[in-house]
């Protein structure tokens, strides 16, 4: 058992939503944070979080790439998360380290650069959650 | 596999087919589907809509499947109610027993179409 699992051991389980348009890569990386105790939705665009979010399972954390297909990317997702969602934090990955700078710190968003280590995405993710969820911000 | 096209449908029978035991993989095309067997992932069987987005459909799916990855099956549906009840079938044939009835699936789709429709006026 990890730390992590440990963490989430005797509460209840949390929700992420990954948002990545790479199967392969959204089927690994939900597998993990599965295996970490997490309940996983997996969304391929913008469209598909943002139904999940208006209509689906409470979500504790949205962790979403940021070049996804379609007019809108993951930053554009970020920011309607933070004005319609405000208590789920945002963590964002992309495969293009330039974005890095502009997201960490004007909007203040944690960032993962690709490709990414599933055991570090899922020790910021417990960091995250553990930071936000208890605290319920007004 | 569950191969379906909007998300709150392969979310809730996917979830549901991860109670009765299984490993879930999911998938929101055909193209999508053959990358991920492609790529060697462990399928025994594939849950299909019929209607998917992109250029493979179900039954292209299917074929495409019979031919490069013999061996696994393929079952089509044709609506979420039939997805639904396909996912009851397989979990009674599952490694555990039967979280609940494949009809609240439905019920509970139901209640989460009716919570994203935008409210009228």
């Amino acid at each position: 058992m990890g730390a992590v699992a440990d963490q989430i051991a005797g509460e209840e389980r949390r929700t992420v939503l990954l948002v990545e348009d790479d199967a392969l890569l959204r089927v690994s990386a939900a597998d993990h944070l599965r295996g970490k105790g997490y309940h996983v939705v997996e969304a391929g665009t913008v469209i598909e979080a943002a139904t999940v979010l208006s209509s689906g399972p409470t979500v504790h954390l949205v962790f979403s790439d940021v070049d996804l297909p379609g007019a809108t990317g993951g930053l554009s997702l970020a920011v309607w998360i933070n004005a319609y969602h405000p208590d789920v934090p945002v963590i964002l990955t992309s495969g293009v380290r330039a974005v890095m700078p502009a997201l960490t710190d004007q909007r203040r968003i944690p960032f993962i650069p690709k490709p990414y280590d599933f055991e570090k995405v899922a020790t910021l993710i417990a960091k995250v959650i553990a930071e936000t969820v208890p605290s319920k911000k007004a | 596999m569950v191969v379906e096209p909007a998300v709150l449908v392969r979310m809730t029978v996917s979830d549901y087919l991860r109670e009765c035991g299984y490993r879930v993989v999911e998938a929101i095309t055909g193209e999508e589907a053959l990358s991920i067997l492609g790529a060697g992932v462990k399928v025994e069987t594939i849950l299909s809509a019929v209607r998917l987005l992109g250029t493979i459909d179900g039954f292209a799916l299917a074929q495409q499947v019979r031919e490069g990855f013999g061996g696994v099956e393929v079952i089509l549906t044709t609506g979420y109610t039939m997805t639904a009840r396909k996912a009851g079938e397989l979990c009674e044939q599952g490694p555990r027993k039967r979280p609940y009835h494949p009809d609240l699936i439905v019920d509970r789709l139901k209640l989460l179409f009716e919570k994203h429709r935008p409210k009228p006026g």
